[in-house]
Order: structure tokens, then C-alpha cells, then sequence
């Protein structure tokens, strides 16, 4: 007779669809994504730094920051990281497909960096200080940071 | 430490169906920006500002883990001092007061959001407060808990459908003196009754309507809050309990841990007759027939007499004991904001701002919240001018 | 800051979860499962049998350990006809869920109300569990419960 097991083990997946707004900041951030394939970044007008994603107030100077500037779509990695070993995506609940690489990228025109994935997933192809380039989806942008595909290394 | 804390300032987003247009951050800047107009305060540790943070918020509803870092920046945590409470905001309150009064800290924000409408239903989040063993796939949720409950107190002490009715329109009708609460409307009992059941004996009318909102205070020790304000509001008071986790073990027709936290906060605040001596009660009643309950467990009826109470007229803003001139949780307060939103309506009572809300001759307010099933958690404050 | 920038994203959170009964409690689930017994533990201090069952009384910290075989007979003490619905239901609407106190426990637990007329329902009723024929180890292995006639009715 087939054994039953004696710990009891119980799976459930949370599901729960959600409708999430973006806001200005963000909305605006993610449109011209979508529709301009660029990035735009806001400014705070005391001490001058700029913001990605874009946001309602600076942190450091507790003020609203309402100049936008455009960054390009180059810039320098800042710090990198391949992933080995799965993870559940919480918005699929399945796992990911590794391995795959991300990056913090400091935009060319502004002092503050984006994190996405990088088309390159060899660790000993990628360095801090590469220069890298967005890749925007052709077709099919959102409005979503998937709109954004990838970084590509352009100069090693 | 012998100094009292007190509210100095605050600020409610309206409250409505779903605000499409703002994100958390947003919605918490929006009540931020106004507290810290009001009192001129800028954020600092070195004794001339606000010094602390306390927010409140769930992960689960905002669908983010460690739900308090979006708004982090908004409420002046960036390498500051900031902690969540997971619970319903008139806890946040509680919380930030004992860091006062232990004498941690001078000034303190405290915040509360929650966008109701950004999961497809509220019922998907409660289901999973039960225990995943015996309870959550049985689909048991907040309301269909509430319906266990409102079943047995009303069984219990034959509170009828129509006491219950009563309780939503005199609701309806006190909210269109408060601006903030977008749904604001005459309501009749005949109206509520005729609305279909949702969960027997609850009808879409007897449970709280789907409400985006936030709200933010500033609370001070005594000495710096007689600097910020000339009317500053008294925390006099406060207690919390817990109940038991599953429902059985609970007489549901009963709220135990209500009176527990009552009794505790009274005692603080030296209240012996909480129906004599307070004035004007903020309640957090999701479902109808908590109002009527919760009155009991505040002492302010014997048990079983909430829906006398309530006939007597004693809880209509003109009566000896008003209960929710605001309109209360059940015209639109979302979870997490609620309790907090009523430590704010009740402070607007004391300093008489209240409008054509206004109880008169308001000295002592209560305030109350809840978080969790069938009023697991109760939090009792007691405010004064 | 324009409101023309915002729009909304549908989203999801989908997480899968494993939960462990443990050793204690998986007993109640094996004897559930393997003899359709129900059983309840007894807090000796409090004089108290719970269920569902638990490894330690909430009210007097005290660690436990005796279990009780309590009948599958009992009697209900609340219960809502749920006529909405959700994924995370059992059955469609409208449904009974129901408190119940199952006689040798002092507690009430959770089910569902199955072959009974809504306008029957009230409290005081008295129930018998109904059994699933293939059992899993888990609380739907009780199908739900159904009124329990005390005593022929003549003429019906």
C-alpha cells in the first residue's frame, strides 16, 4: 500500500490582480519611454540633483521638484550583478530564467542612475565604468520599464 | 517622564472610490505638505523639527514589500528616523505617542494611506489573515467574519436589521457635514434595507464602501507643542488589546478586547463614567453593527443595549453621547486610515472646527481604531483640550 | 504637476506558498485523513478543549499535548449565507459558512453548512460532519456539515 505521508504540507498561491496608478511622476517618466524612447529625469531646484525614476520630492531637501530634464540613453555602469539562482517572480509566481544580468546605469546628463537588465550576461564581459546603451522595444511599448529591453555594452 | 503629548497639526486626503491620479506618495505628500504648512516645521534631529516618523501601512495592500519605503521620502526618512506599524492607524498614533512620552523624541509625524481600490477585491487580502490549515480555504474573509459575528450579537440580544439600518443612515446624513467624505448623501433606512445582502445579515449598504485616502498629524511633547500651537489637543489616554486568533474561541457577540483597551485608556486618562464625562465618540465601525457594539464595549450602554442606545437618540451629534459626527468608517475610511482618520475627527471636535459637524462644548473626545477580524485588535485614545 | 501624464497598469502579485503543519498539528490531519476521527487538544490548566487544535493555550502559555477525540456531531452557534464571489471560495455562491461547536470541544471551528434549507438555519442547529470517500489531509476531507435530525417529526 502506498505510503501517505505524516507531515502534513499545504501549498496556496496568493494571487491578487491589481490595478496600480503611476501618478505624474512616474506617468510622465513612462510615457516618454513609450512614446518618445527617451528618458526624462526632474531636478530639485535647491540642490540640484536629478531623480530617476522620477519622484514627487527630493529626500534630502524635502521639497517638491518640478524641472524635468532629458537625459540620454548612453551611459556609464555603475555597479552589476548575474543571477545564478532563481527566484519566483511575484508577479508571475513562476521562476526566472537565469541567468541574467542587471545594472545600475548613471545616464549621460544627469547625476542619478537607472537599474535594468543588460543584454550581456557573461561576468567577465561586464565591468564597472562600461559604457552602455538602451535598447527600447520596436513594437509594442506600454509604457512599462519593459518597454525598455535591455542595456547593450557599446564600448568595453 | 510627567510631560503630556499632544496633536499639533493634521491633514486628511478626501476620501473617495479611488484616487486614479495619484500614487502612495502622492496621496501621503498631499496631508505631508499641509501639516508641515500649518506648523512651519522642517524635518530635524537637532531639536527644531520634527524628529521622528511613524507610518502606517500593509504590504499586502499596497502589494509592496516593506510598504513604508515609498513614502519615506515624503515623510523626511531619508537618513532619519522612520517606523511602520502594520496595523491600523490609530495604533500608529499609540506608537508614536509612547516614543514621546518615554521621552525619545520631541516631535513626531505619524501617517496612514491605503488605496483600496488598487486590488481587484479587499476580500482576496483578508482571506489571507486566516489560517491557512482550518480557515482559508474555506474562502473566509473580513466580511464574511464580520457576517459571523453581526449574526451572533444580533441573535444574542435582538438587535434588528432595521437598528442596524438606522446606524448607516445616520451616518450617511452626518457625513454631508464633513467635505472630505466625497459620498456624503441622504440616506434613508428604507434605502439601506433594500439594498441586496452581501453576506447574511450584512447588506451592501451595512459594510464600508471601497475608499482611497491618507491622513497625517503631528503630535509634540508639551513643551514644544504649546511653541507650535496655541490649541494644541491633550492625548490623555490610551489602550490596546488583543483578541484570540480564531473565531471560535471568541464569543463573538461580545468584544472582549474592546473593553480591555477601554478600561486601560480611561484609567490613564482618569475617566470614571465614560458616558457622563465624554463628549463626542469617534468609532471605527467597518459593518453597521459594530457601531452599535462597540458602544457597549466602550461602556457607554450596558451589554446587549446598543440598539436602545442608539433609538434613545443619545448617539445623534445633538445627543448626550454622539458617536461618528464625521460619518465614521462606514461612508468611506479605508483600512489602515480609519482609526486614524477618527483621532483626527475627534481633534477637530475638541478644538470646535468640526463645522456643521461641530458637537457642542467638546472638552474630552474619544478615539478609536481596529485592525484584524471581527475587532481582534482595539486601540482607545482619549483626547483633550 | 499635469494629471494627463497618469494612467493606470494592470498588475498582479502571484506568490506561491508551502506551509508546514508541523509535527503537532500534523497528527489532527492524519487521523482526520486516514480514520475520519476529529480530534482536539485539552489545556489541563484551563480546563479547556480546543479546536482547531493548537501547541500551545493562548491563555495560559501552557505547552500541550492531551489530545481529545471529539464526536462529528455538533451544534451551530453562528453562520452567514455568502453571496458574493471570489477565486479563494470553495463552492459557488450562495454558500453556508458556519460555526460550529462540535461536541467534546469547547471552542467553535469553521465550515461549511452543506443540504440545508436557508430558511432552517439558526443558531442551535445540530450538525453531522459529512466525509469526503477520498481524503487528503486537510479540512476539506469534511465535505461540510448537515442539520441532524434530533427526534422524528410526525406528519412531515
Amino acid at each position: 500500500m502506498e505510503q501517505k505521508p505524516n507531515l502534513i504540507e499545504k501549498q496556496i498561491t496568493m494571487s491578487i490582480p491589481c490595478t496600480f496608478s503611476t501618478g505624474p511622476y512616474m506617468g510622465r517618466f513612462l510615457r516618454e519611454i513609450r512614446e518618445n524612447k527617451r528618458f526624462v529625469a526632474n531636478k530639485c531646484p535647491q540642490c540640484g540633483r536629478t531623480m530617476l525614476p522620477p519622484r514627487i520630492v527630493c529626500a534630502l531637501c524635502n521639497v517638491e521638484a518640478g524641472e524635468w530634464v532629458e537625459l540620454s540613453d548612453r551611459g556609464t555602469l555603475i555597479s552589476f550583478d548575474v543571477v545564478s539562482i532563481p527566484t519566483i517572480n511575484p508577479m508571475t509566481g513562476k521562476m526566472r530564467e537565469v541567468p541574467y544580468a542587471t545594472g545600475n546605469v548613471l545616464l549621460d546628463g544627469g547625476d542619478a542612475t537607472l537599474w535594468h537588465f543588460l543584454e550581456e550576461k557573461d561576468p567577465s564581459r561586464i565591468r564597472v565604468g562600461m559604457r552602455v546603451q538602451a535598447v527600447f522595444r520596436e513594437e509594442g511599448r506600454t509604457g512599462a520599464i519593459t518597454d525598455i529591453l535591455h542595456f547593450r555594452t557599446i564600448e568595453k | 517622564m510627567n510631560e503630556r503629548v499632544a496633536i499639533v497639526a493634521w491633514a486628511q486626503t478626501a476620501y473617495e472610490a479611488c484616487k486614479p491620479h495619484q500614487r502612495v506618495q502622492e496621496m501621503v505628500y498631499e496631508v505631508v505638505k499641509k501639516v508641515r504648512e500649518q506648523t512651519g516645521l522642517k524635518f530635524s534631529e537637532d531639536g527644531t523639527g520634527i524628529d521622528n516618523a511613524i507610518t502606517a501601512s500593509d504590504d499586502i495592500w499596497d502589494a509592496r514589500t516593506i510598504s513604508d519605503t515609498p513614502v519615506g521620502d515624503v515623510v523626511g526618512a531619508h537618513h532619519r528616523s522612520e517606523e511602520k506599524v502594520g496595523q491600523d492607524g490609530a495604533q500608529a498614533v499609540f506608537y508614536a505617542c509612547a516614543g514621546i512620552l518615554s521621552g525619545h523624541y520631541d516631535v513626531t509625524l505619524v501617517v496612514a494611506h491605503c488605496k483600496e481600490s488598487q486590488p481587484a477585491s479587499r476580500n482576496l487580502i483578508t482571506n489571507l489573515t486566516f489560517d491557512p490549515f482550518f480557515q482559508r480555504s474555506l474562502g473566509l474573509d473580513y466580511l464574511s467574519a464580520a457576517a459571523l459575528q453581526a449574526r451572533a450579537y444580533m441573535d444574542r440580544y435582538g438587535i434588528s436589521p432595521e437598528q442596524c439600518a438606522r446606524v448607516v443612515a445616520k451616518s450617511y446624513n452626518n457625513a454631508r457635514g464633513n467635505p472630505l467624505i466625497l459620498r456624503a448623501r441622504e440616506l434613508s433606512v428604507d434605502e439601506v434595507i433594500r439594498s441586496p445582502l452581501i453576506a447574511d445579515p450584512i447588506r451592501e449598504l451595512d459594510a464600508y464602501p471601497v475608499t482611497d485616502g491618507a491622513c497625517a498629524l503631528i503630535l509634540a511633547r508639551e513643551e514644544k507643542a504649546k511653541k507650535i500651537t496655541d490649541k494644541p489637543v491633550w492625548i490623555d489616554g490610551m489602550g490596546n488589546a488583543y483578541d484570540a486568533y480564531f473565531l471560535g474561541d471568541r464569543d463573538l457577540w461580545d468584544c472582549q478586547s474592546l473593553k480591555l483597551a477601554a478600561s486601560k485608556a480611561y484609567r490613564m486618562a482618569g475617566i470614571k463614567d465614560a458616558r457622563k464625562e465624554i463628549d463626542v465618540a469617534e468609532v471605527s465601525a467597518f459593518y453597521s453593527y459594530q457601531e452599535l457594539l462597540w458602544t457597549e464595549g466602550l461602556g457607554f450602554c450596558p451589554p446587549g443595549e446598543g440598539g436602545k442606545l442608539l433609538d434613545s437618540g443619545a448617539t445623534k451629534i445633538s445627543g448626550q453621547i454622539p458617536v461618528n459626527p464625521s460619518g465614521g468608517v462606514l461612508v468611506g475610511s479605508p483600512t489602515i486610515v480609519a482609526g486614524m482618520a477618527r483621532v483626527i475627527e475627534a481633534a477637530i471636535q475638541v478644538r470646535g472646527e468640526g463645522g456643521s459637524r461641530q458637537v457642542s462644548k467638546v472638552r474630552t473626545a474619544l478615539a478609536h481604531g481596529t485592525s484584524g477580524p471581527c475587532g481582534q485588535l482595539h486601540t482607545v485614545l482619549i483626547l483633550k483640550g | 504637476m499635469e494629471e494627463t501624464w497618469c494612467y493606470q497598469v494592470s498588475g498582479k502579485l502571484e506568490i506561491p506558498y508551502r506551509y508546514f503543519a508541523g509535527e503537532f498539528l500534523s497528527r489532527f490531519f492524519v487521523e482526520l485523513r486516514d480514520h475520519k476521527k476529529i480530534l482536539g487538544v485539552r489545556c489541563p490548566t484551563c480546563a479547556v478543549v480546543f479546536f482547531p487544535p493548537r501547541s500551545i493555550c493562548g491563555r495560559c502559555l501552557s505547552p500541550l499535548g492531551e489530545w481529545v477525540e471529539l464526536g462529528d456531531t455538533g451544534t451551530l452557534q453562528s453562520f452567514t449565507v455568502v453571496r458574493y464571489s471570489e477565486p479563494t471560495h470553495p463552492l459557488q455562491a450562495p454558500f453556508v459558512l458556519g460555526l460550529i461547536k462540535l461536541d467534546g470541544a469547547d471552542t467553535g471551528m469553521l465550515h461549511l453548512i452543506g443540504e440545508a434549507e436557508l430558511s432552517a438555519l439558526r443558531a442551535g442547529l445540530r450538525l453531522r460532519a459529512v466525509f469526503k470517500e477520498k481524503r487528503e489531509g486537510e479540512i476539506l476531507d469534511i465535505l461540510y456539515f448537515r442539520p441532524e435530525p434530533v427526534a422524528k417529526e410526525a406528519g412531515r
